[in-house]
């Protein structure tokens, strides 16, 4: 946008003389705000430190002794907290306010050393003997602790991670669905119940007011752990792929209904196209498969189904996204 | 040239800009309104999620609909059939442009698929004719016309980046037709072709003529700076020649000369850039040079490692924690250019923060079920340390 047009919109009695005497000023000497580089920068800086020390543990253990480094990071631990249990805000029921930018940065490095401390004290000291489980437990825990004292949705998903690897699963970025060992009976079910479970509790803290903010947090692990453990079971218990279809059918169901109730376009994609697959992956292995024995035909079969079925689906998001921008909801209730 | 409707991409700039002013406080909302009503928008654009829906059943469908066609040809003659599929993506891409599609998901998908069956096609006819450094050379031409065109006709960002490497590439590919071999001219013309098109870029934003194009003109001014910066970048240089046996004979490398020079170039370019930045309030600038002064770290730590890599995580992240808390100190104090302005909102990473963290520390994460999962592993639940012990 040029000065020039600043000006016809004056002109036209678009803008008041004070509009456009700001808006001339502001492109003429612009003050750009730095805030999301320096919180990137901040988030950098925790996750190098962070990195560095939990390998540094390790690395001399023999040189500086277990006791001493683990007093070492326990002395870090109880200083970050300290601080932020006598500087933070006090706990509140609702959205608590940050004091400062690094407040909320030094309490996810603190959490971070807590994990580092724990699972130290566990590999050199054996504190939890053999009870793996305890020793993911009680760091979970406590980061459930930390997350809903200090209000913090960092630490609250590292704990819904421990809640994962607790009843055994590895969430693992190197796979595009996020989800480590799909293929194993104990892992699909546990996904399940898991993802039943988070969205529960996503509706229990918007229901109950305690900290309803952390409902978007819970709701997205639990909706896509339910699908993804739905999906994969629907593959792996392939005799039974009936009754993970009509669960991941209720599933949508479910997320279809929220997403109208909330006017969230999010909940309505993510159940169509879980929905879409899932559907999909039935259709052409037990229905088109079945339909001919040349291998070309059930080609054939599969590809126009795609091609109508992604142009159907397509316009019918569009159609229900035009729905769902009439449904007022607000602003901090979407996501 | 520009196929989308200008008269609505002009109401689009204006629309964007007046938001703005509102955000900022510029303007009220009854003149924001005012403007908006002044000047409609009619295209289609969909919020980021059904733009994300929408790409990704265009492409199922798009690549179903060629599949269909290689299955009922046999696929017999495959570069014709991705020729006609490239010529198809195409026509349906202007046709959903009719239809005033704009950025909705759709028209990106079928842009970029239509120039990927093109260059399929036409790379499978050269295949057999010539060796694999002309092949190269036709590669990056091809990309060059069909980025550029789309960059020009369809308004792409993605495009306008790609136009840039496909530059790269051709002047890459030029001399290892010619002298078999990278050397330091080729250096010397990628910075002069680079900060041709920088200044280039420079002098036609602002202009009537690109006045559709400056966000295009803009981003392909930042990759110039990234590629000129490149153009004698230690790690890279070292990595083109240094790598490069000149017998055949892997013990008989080039040796590397001038390196202080490349050294030089490496340190001060991005301070430089900064600095630039800074003086002229160029927020773009400024994270680039960020960006390359981060960089210089990692070179460093590379090639001249005086310290162990988690003594280096430390310490850098350590600095980095540092540097960040007084800048945004030095801010607060509202004397410099730029501002530190938290919106209340919580947009920017506060947004993103649990995805970030999650994406961060959970991949060291194992269940503790898991077989072989032991604490001398060194992977604990959630918050690994992220090494291997």
């Amino acid at each position: 946008m040029t000065p020039g047009f600043f000006e016809t919109l004056y002109r036209q009695g678009l803008i008041s003389e004070d509009s456009f005497n700001k808006v001339k000023a502001a492109h003429e000497s612009p003050r750009p705000d730095l805030s999301t580089e320096l919180k990137v920068l901040l988030y950098l800086g925790v996750l190098l430190s962070t990195t560095g020390v939990a390998v540094l543990v390790y690395r001399y253990i023999d040189l500086l002794g277990s006791l001493s480094i683990a007093l070492v990071l326990a002395l870090l631990v109880t200083v970050i907290f300290s601080y932020g249990f006598l500087k933070g805000p006090k706990f509140v029921r609702g959205e608590a306010k940050e004091p400062s930018t690094l407040f909320g940065y030094m309490i996810l490095a603190g959490s971070l050393l807590l994990l580092i401390l724990t699972g130290y004290l566990q590999t050199e000291f054996g504190v939890f003997g053999n009870r793996w489980g305890l020793a993911t437990f009680v760091p979970m825990c406590l980061l459930f602790f930390l997350a809903y004292y200090f209000d913090h949705k960092g630490v609250l998903s590292l704990a819904i991670t421990n809640l994962a690897a607790w009843i055994g699963i590895t969430m693992n970025r190197t796979n595009w669905y996020g989800l480590a060992d799909m293929n194993n009976d104990h892992t699909i079910i546990a996904g399940c119940i898991l993802g039943v479970f988070l969205i529960a509790v996503s509706w229990y803290c918007r229901s109950s007011g305690l900290k309803p903010h952390f409902d978007a947090v819970y709701h997205q692990f639990g909706s896509h752990f339910l699908f993804i453990s739905t999906l994969a079971g629907m593959v792996h218990f392939i005799e039974a792929y009936l009754l993970w279809l009509l669960l991941l059918a209720a599933a949508v169901y479910f997320h279809v209904r929220k997403a109208f109730a909330e006017g969230s376009f999010y909940y309505l994609l993510i159940a169509s196209l879980y929905g879409y697959l899932g559907l999909g992956f039935v259709l052409s292995v037990k229905v088109f498969a079945k339909a001919s024995d040349s291998i070309n035909t059930v080609l054939y079969i599969n590809l126009c189904y795609y091609l109508a079925t992604g142009i159907m689906l397509a316009i019918l998001l569009i159609q229900k996204n035009k729905e769902l921008v009439q449904i007022k909801i607000p602003a901090n209730d979407r996501l | 040239m520009i196929a989308y409707n200008t008269t609505e991409l002009h109401h689009l700039q204006v629309q964007f800009n007046v938001i703005g002013w509102e955000d900022e406080g510029l303007i009220t909302a009854e003149e924001k309104r005012s403007i908006l009503d002044k000047y409609p928008v009619k295209l289609f654009m969909p919020q980021f999620f059904l733009r994300l829906g929408l790409g990704i059943l265009t492409v199922i469908a798009s690549s179903a609909a060629a599949g269909i066609l290689f299955i009922a040809n046999d696929a017999r003659v495959p570069e014709a059939l991705f020729i006609i599929c490239g010529i198809g993506s195409i026509a349906a891409l202007e046709i959903f442009i009719k239809k005033k599609h704009y950025r909705s998901g759709v028209d990106d998908i079928l842009l970029h698929q239509g120039i990927l069956y093109l260059f399929t096609g036409t790379m499978m006819m050269l295949a057999d004719d010539v060796n694999d450094n002309a092949e190269l050379l036709v590669f990056s031409i091809t990309a060059i016309i069909l980025y550029g065109i789309a960059a020009l006709r369809y308004l792409d960002r993605l495009a306008a980046l790609f136009f840039v490497a496909a530059i790269v590439v051709f002047e890459y590919a030029l001399f290892m037709n010619t002298l078999g071999r990278p050397s330091v001219p080729l250096l010397l013309m990628n910075a002069s072709i680079m900060t041709a098109l920088i200044f280039l870029c420079r002098k036609s934003v602002g202009k009537h003529f690109s006045r559709f194009h400056s966000d295009l003109l803009r981003l392909i001014e930042l990759a110039g700076i990234i590629c000129l910066y490149m153009s004698f970048h230690y790690l890279l240089v070292a990595g083109l020649f240094e790598l490069q046996p000149i017998t055949g004979n892997r013990a008989d490398l080039a040796p590397l000369s001038q390196t202080w020079f490349y050294w030089a170039w490496t340190i001060i370019f991005p301070l430089g850039l900064l600095w630039y930045s800074t003086w002229k309030v160029n927020r773009d600038y400024l994270r680039l040079s960020v960006l390359m002064i981060l960089s210089i770290f990692y070179v460093k730590h590379l090639f001249y490692p005086s310290m162990a890599p988690e003594w280096a995580a430390l310490l850098y992240g350590l600095l980095l924690i540092a540097v960040s808390y007084f800048v945004i100190r030095y801010l607060r104090k509202d004397k410099s250019k730029f501002t530190y302005e938290v919106k209340a909102d919580g947009t920017g990473m506060n947004q993103v923060e649990q995805l970030a963290v999650t994406a961060a520390f959970s991949g060291t994460g194992l269940s503790s079920s898991e077989k072989g999962t032991q604490f001398h592993g060194g992977n604990f639940g959630g918050g690994g340390a992220g090494s291997d012990y």
